[in-house]
């Protein structure tokens, strides 16, 4: 169940990040709101989560699937490119999470 | 350079922010829960501003790492949380990544489409 609650965050997490580009800054409301919506929603999953399961594991978690989830959406979505340097500074900055958090 | 002080703005305030909502002891000091919040808000406005230019990959990773990393420190320097080996080494990685990050990408050879791109393409441009 706890679990149910921290992947819910992710994904919450990684539907805000989906509306960022087109919010353009808030420019745009509704996009807006979505990213608002995703973020907040995600911050009070995991907060929850947090309440069952041990913390540094969780933020871990969150932090690290969620980067490594929008930078999924990142590529397939909005194209963006992976470069070597970029690849490894991605895995360096998901490993660096996670050995802050053991 | 704008989007970066975003972004580091972005972090800060975020940090600060969560603190709040830790604080709130799950909202029992309520106004210190809204301003967490609106704190919250902000930091993703500014996230927000700061991707116009940056790419969405780069500035949450760096967002991410960067959060953890400076809460990480706060930790140990406030809290007196033990300064591990592993810590030491993820706060490394962490700037390393950062580094890795902010470096520029070739726009030389472009990506060539995956295989059902181009059929779309030739599909629909008017040779």
């Amino acid at each position: 169940m706890a679990y149910g609650l921290l992947f819910g965050g992710i994904f919450m997490e990684v539907v805000g990040s989906f509306f960022l580009k087109q919010a353009n800054g808030f420019r745009n409301l509704i996009p807006s709101i979505m990213v608002l919506v995703g973020y907040f929603s995600s911050l009070i999953l995991v907060t929850l989560a947090m309440q069952k399961l041990p913390l540094g594991v969780t933020y871990a978690m969150w932090a690290g699937l969620g980067t490594v989830a929008t930078v999924i959406l990142a590529v397939v979505v909005y194209r963006e490119r992976l470069s070597l340097s970029r690849i490894s500074g991605l895995l360096a900055i998901v490993v660096g999470v996670i050995l802050l958090n053991s | 350079m704008r989007a970066w002080l975003q972004l580091v703005f972005a972090i800060g305030v975020e940090i600060v922010g969560t603190s709040l909502l830790k604080f709130s002891d799950g909202f029992t000091h309520r106004w210190i829960g809204i301003a967490g919040m609106f704190l919250y808000g902000l930091a993703i406005f500014s996230f927000s501003l700061a991707l116009r230019q940056l790419h969405l990959s780069v500035g949450y990773a760096v967002w991410a790492g960067v959060g953890t990393a400076i809460t990480g420190l706060i930790g140990v320097w406030a809290f007196g949380e033990i300064l591990t080996g592993f810590k030491v080494v993820g706060f490394v990685a962490i700037i390393i990544g950062v580094i890795l990050l902010n470096q520029p990408v070739k726009a030389s050879s472009p990506r060539p489409a995956s295989p059902w791109v181009q059929r779309l393409r030739s599909r629909t441009s008017s040779h």
